[in-house]
């Protein structure tokens, strides 16, 4: 589909110039367009090797029945809370790194899917129904901002973005009938699915645990497909991914889409591991922390954000919140790390050999220098 | 008639606020192109500063002044230590490092001054003046007094002087005011030193009507970025217009409309004007072709 | 450049060195469970400790400090450990510090001073068997046989006197302004049915939000409708700011208010615009020999004035103790719930507390007050004995 989307793109182009010459002149064009793309990709070196899925079948299989044995109580629910979190910010690193936006209304986005869970999940409608909904919900009012996006540059953007992010709390908040407002509302039935409990933390860490995993594959999978390249195309270079024939515009709403789908999900786990849903739960500083664990990933690969997510929920719920102190801590951490690791903590070990190699370097140097200048 | 009327001094009033704290955010837009989400925290700041200094017996007035000063020096200090080295980076590591510096503010000023609710007199009397059926009070009078000096003086650097000149040349190109001889480096820092006292002054002012609680700055942030992006990012005059008209639609959609959707009116105001409007209401042409 | 790395590595040498503190802090408390005798017992306390509302979990901390020093600090027999959550005001977060602390089997909560936090714990306190004594005004915080009694009157009781009051005065027509938090909800929903069923038209009701700057587009919309008084609900800044700005707008009509509006915080925000703004509370710190005595004791220690907040969390940590005085050696979250479910022990707002079927005071005490001089003085006793 997108091939002869593209094709036609070019044929449009080309269709006003009557003379074969010109036609040529045009195609040589694109084409040498695309080879440019495909340089700057490769020097990104972003499509990666992808891990055979039997492995990740593996991990997820030892994960499930190792971990719940090994993390209890608090831990495990602050883990539950970073698979939920990962899963959303995988969705954001979508919008963000393929589709260009800096959006900070993820969190809003969780909003819808949550409640359209907990609000649908009864008796009537089964669990896997109300998630699927969830994710629908979200991937709708994710490409709304995508629609409206696309017509913006990115400071705009941002400001769509939170408006959409402030108009959805506010819905929220006052619609006090159907959503019980601030005071929130609670799930209506115990959910459980595949023959997991998932009111136990650890059948719910089992289920999310392979929801994660469903999540990061299907998000490589969409970096690597062809959908994925021409995004990855657009965000190196707009102008020179138009001349080739992409179609920006549907490609960035698709973007916004798909993170939608992912964050409206995570909304609805966050109902089910809580029970129970909030405005609160998903304000802008929980937009803001899904955009530091995309940003702090680095790399943009969804595994990369996982390890992210889990650091910075530990974090941000953990001891270093009980006190002011902690938050102090907190923001210097944010701003050391975005300072000194450019490429996030998927750059940090080559940060850290570089700094090894230098500190190496200085000790030969002095050692030789000893009778130098200095 | 009269109830139009009333919501729209009102907002003009309160929006003469918002418009300052936009002017220093665009202001700092404009020379650096990062968005700062910590300015209201530093509008806060300046608020608790003066808080402080009027409780050691200084007038408010002085106190005020401290306020300002204290304010220019947390966006200085920000400058150096946090946004020199992300220039060169992309746009969303400053903006992050910026919320990274509201974190530390709220949690600062948390330790210093504890989280208990505090509260600062205004500078002038609150008891209105009745003109008609419109009620406009001498505090509200000052407000707006200071927003237009402060403003025009502002305008009037932007537009006439070296370094205002110097600012926007920065905008559009940072490798040419090299060789006017003026230093970037030092251009950014200057812009980021008023915007930083622009948003102290903005909280000196505002306090008297909303109290002063550690995190009240990410409202405040969000205010000056909304005013500033439907004036026009990068328009001193455009985020005063900007801050106003937020505040008139947003007086305007409660009283007409529901009061609890009243900032949705406005937010859907902004993006129907930047469809329409891709720069903003008053920004110049620069704004359309700047890429970032 | 060079600088910019001395100021980061001085934030990580911090950073390193307070997390290590932390670390040992946490290893500590362990410890000492560990170690303690079979008479120890942990009591939770989830209130927000960081964030805008962090005074609440200062408050709760002072509470216990002078509840244990007036009633010993092992009662029964019992060391107390305190196991602290931070609730930050926010539901999730609640549900996260509830289970932490939950999870450490402590025999009672002291409840988050945020209705929504605590609406959103009841779930965990049921499911864990353990009781919590709570501050909040919510009425659905309790229940028929919860696990939360309550050592402040709810909401719909107060409120169900103060609109006939309300009435009384002659108000026909009354606009509302309330916030969007779970108590402002929760507070002016019992108040406008209990208004409309005492004959007075609620003619405008309005919300803002925490985060708003001004209430002038509110309040305009409060004289448009012409009403002939008004009521105005919010946390302490906003109850004092409303007031403010009311009468500034020239709103000239008899105000009426919620119990925040007699706080200190308030009075500091609205300054003389308060006088004569009529709230409901269930502690004036000049209505009885008690709130007297107890209102000095607190301010020679803690250096500042109780208001309703700090004096009901100081209720709560009364029943707390007295309940775990009462339960004798087998103290568990059971039967320590049991205990306080028909704890009979001296407050300060009443004479004694003690708790109905579904947890809620016995004889409430509803005052109504206002502001005269720069000093909360008693107007009316609707309810509760002295």
């Amino acid at each position: 589909m997108p091939a002869t989307g593209s094709s036609q793109r070019s044929e449009e182009a080309a269709a006003p110039a009557a003379a074969p010459l010109a036609e040529e002149h045009a195609a040589r064009h694109a084409r040498a367009a695309r080879r440019g793309l495909a340089t700057i990709l490769g020097d990104r070196g972003v499509p990666g090797r992808q891990r055979p899925l039997l492995t990740r079948l593996i991990a997820v299989a030892l994960l499930v029945q190792v971990v719940p044995g090994l993390v209890s109580g608090p831990n495990l629910l602050t883990l539950n809370l970073a698979c939920v979190y990962a899963m959303a910010a995988i969705g954001l690193s979508i919008v963000f790194s393929l589709g260009g936006f800096v959006s900070v209304a993820q969190a809003a986005v969780m909003a819808v899917g949550g409640y359209i869970l907990i609000l649908l999940f009864g008796p009537t409608v089964g669990f896997p129904v109300a998630l699927l909904l969830a994710g629908l919900g979200g991937a709708l009012v994710s490409a709304l901002t995508g629609i409206v996006g696309a017509r913006v540059k990115s400071h705009y953007f941002i400001l769509i973005s939170l408006a959409l992010a402030e108009t959805i709390q506010l819905v929220i908040t006052n619609a006090t009938s159907v959503t019980g407002g601030a005071n929130g509302v609670g799930l209506k039935a115990p959910a459980s699915v595949l023959g997991l409990d998932l009111g136990l933390p650890t059948d719910y860490f089992r289920f999310i645990t392979i929801l994660t995993f469903v999540v990061i594959y299907l998000a490589d999978s969409l970096r690597a497909s062809r959908a994925g390249l021409a995004l990855r195309a657009q965000t190196v270079d707009g102008y020179l991914a138009l001349a080739a024939g992409v179609a920006i515009g549907r490609y960035r709403i698709m973007a916004t889409a798909i993170g939608g789908v992912f964050a409206g999900l995570a909304g609805g786990m966050v109902a089910i591991r809580d029970g129970y849903l909030g405005p609160q739960n998903f304000g802008l500083d929980t937009s803001i922390l899904l955009l530091l664990m995309v940003v702090i990933a680095g790399t943009g690969r969804a595994g990369s954000v996982v390890v992210s997510a889990l650091i910075l929920t530990f974090l941000s719920q953990g001891l270093l919140t009980l006190t002011s102190t902690g938050t102090l801590i907190y923001g210097m951490g944010l701003i050391v790390l975005i300072i000194f690791a450019p490429e996030g903590l998927g750059g940090l070990p080559r940060l850290a050999r570089g700094a090894l190699g230098r500190l190496g370097a200085r000790r030969a140097g002095t050692a030789s220098d000893d009778g130098g200048e200095r | 008639m009269s109830t139009f009327i009333q919501a729209v001094v009102a907002g003009i009033a309160a929006g003469a606020v918002y418009g300052l704290l936009g002017a220093g955010f665009s202001l700092a837009y404009k020379t650096t192109g990062i968005i700062n989400f910590a300015h209201g925290d530093i509008a806060m700041l300046g608020a608790y500063v003066t808080f402080s200094v009027f409780g050691w017996g200084a007038p408010l007035f002085v106190a005020a002044l401290a306020g300002v000063v204290a304010g220019g020096l947390a966006g200085a200090v920000m400058e150096r230590g946090v946004l020199r080295p992300l220039y060169k980076r992309p746009l969303v590591a400053g903006i992050l490092a910026t919320v990274g510096v509201s974190v530390v503010l709220q949690s600062v000023i948390q330790l210093v001054w504890g989280s208990l609710p505090l509260t600062l007199p205004s500078l002038a009397s609150s008891t209105p003046w009745r003109i008609g059926s419109v009620a406009f009070s001498p505090a509200q009078a000052v407000l707006l007094a200071v927003t237009i000096i402060v403003s025009t003086a502002l305008i009037f650097a932007v537009d006439r002087t070296r370094v205002g000149r110097g600012m926007r040349a920065c905008a559009q190109d940072s490798g040419v005011v090299v060789l006017f001889g003026i230093s970037p480096e030092r251009l950014y820092l200057t812009a980021f030193a008023i915007a930083g006292m622009l948003a102290g002054l903005a909280g000196a002012l505002i306090t008297p009507t909303i109290g002063l609680t550690p995190s009240r700055g990410v409202s405040l942030s969000v205010l000056g970025f909304a005013a500033a992006v439907l004036g026009g990012l990068g328009s001193v005059t455009g985020a005063i217009v900007g801050g106003i008209a937020i505040a008139v639609l947003r007086n305007l959609a409660s009283v007409y409309v529901s009061a609890g959707y009243a900032d949705a009116v406005a937010y859907l105001a902004i993006v129907l004007v930047l469809l329409v409007r891709v720069r903003g209401l008053l920004g110049d042409d620069l704004e359309t072709v700047r890429s970032v | 450049m060079v600088s910019h790395i001395k100021w980061a590595g001085a934030a990580m040498v911090g950073a390193a060195a307070l997390a290590a503190v932390g670390c040992g802090g946490s290893d500590k408390t362990s410890s000492a469970s560990d170690a303690g005798s079979a008479n120890a017992v942990k009591v939770a306390i989830v209130q927000p400790y960081s964030g805008d509302s962090a005074y609440y979990g200062e408050y709760a901390d002072q509470a216990f400090k002078l509840a244990m020093e007036e009633l010993g600090s092992t009662p029964g027999g019992h060391a107390i450990t305190f196991v602290r959550g931070d609730s930050k005001c926010v539901p999730t977060a609640a549900v996260q510090a509830g289970n932490q602390v939950l999870a450490q089997s402590p025999v009672a909560v002291m409840a988050p001073a945020c209705s929504g936090d605590t609406l959103a714990l009841k779930p965990l306190l049921k499911a864990r068997n353990v009781s919590a004594c709570s501050i909040n005004l919510h009425p659905e915080i309790t229940e028929a046989n919860g696990k939360i009694v309550r050592a402040a009157p709810s909401d719909a009781f107060t409120n169900e006197l103060f609109a006939k009051y309300i009435a009384d005065k002659g108000v026909k027509k009354i606009g509302i302004l309330h916030d969007t938090s779970g108590y402002g909800q929760g507070n002016v929903d019992t108040l406008v049915s209990s208004l409309e069923k005492n004959g007075v038209k609620v003619a405008v009701n309005a919300t803002y939000d925490f985060a708003d700057t001004d209430y002038s587009g509110q309040i305009v919309k409060l004289k448009k409708a012409k009403v002939d008084a008004a009521y105005f609900e919010g946390y302490d800044l906003a109850a004092g700011n409303l007031v403010k700005q009311a009468k500034q707008l020239q709103l000239d009509v008899p105000y009426y208010a919620n119990t925040n509006a007699g706080n200190d915080t308030a009075e500091k925000a609205a300054g003389k615009s308060l006088d004569g703004v009529l709230f409901a509370t269930a502690f004036l710190a000049d209505s009885s020999d008690a709130t007297r005595k107890f209102t000095a004791t607190w301010q020679q220690k803690f250096n500042q004035a109780p208001n309703s907040d700090s004096v009901d969390l100081y209720q709560c940590a009364v029943v707390i103790l007295k309940a775990i005085e009462a339960t004798g050696k087998n103290a568990t979250g059971a039967t320590v719930g049991e205990q306080m479910a028909k704890v009979s022990a001296p407050g300060v707002t009443v004479g004694t507390m003690a708790f109905d079927a579904s947890g809620d005071l016995n004889d409430p005490p509803v005052l109504i007050g206002t502001w005269k001089d720069g000093k909360a003085v008693l107007v009316d006793r609707l309810s509760g004995a002295e």
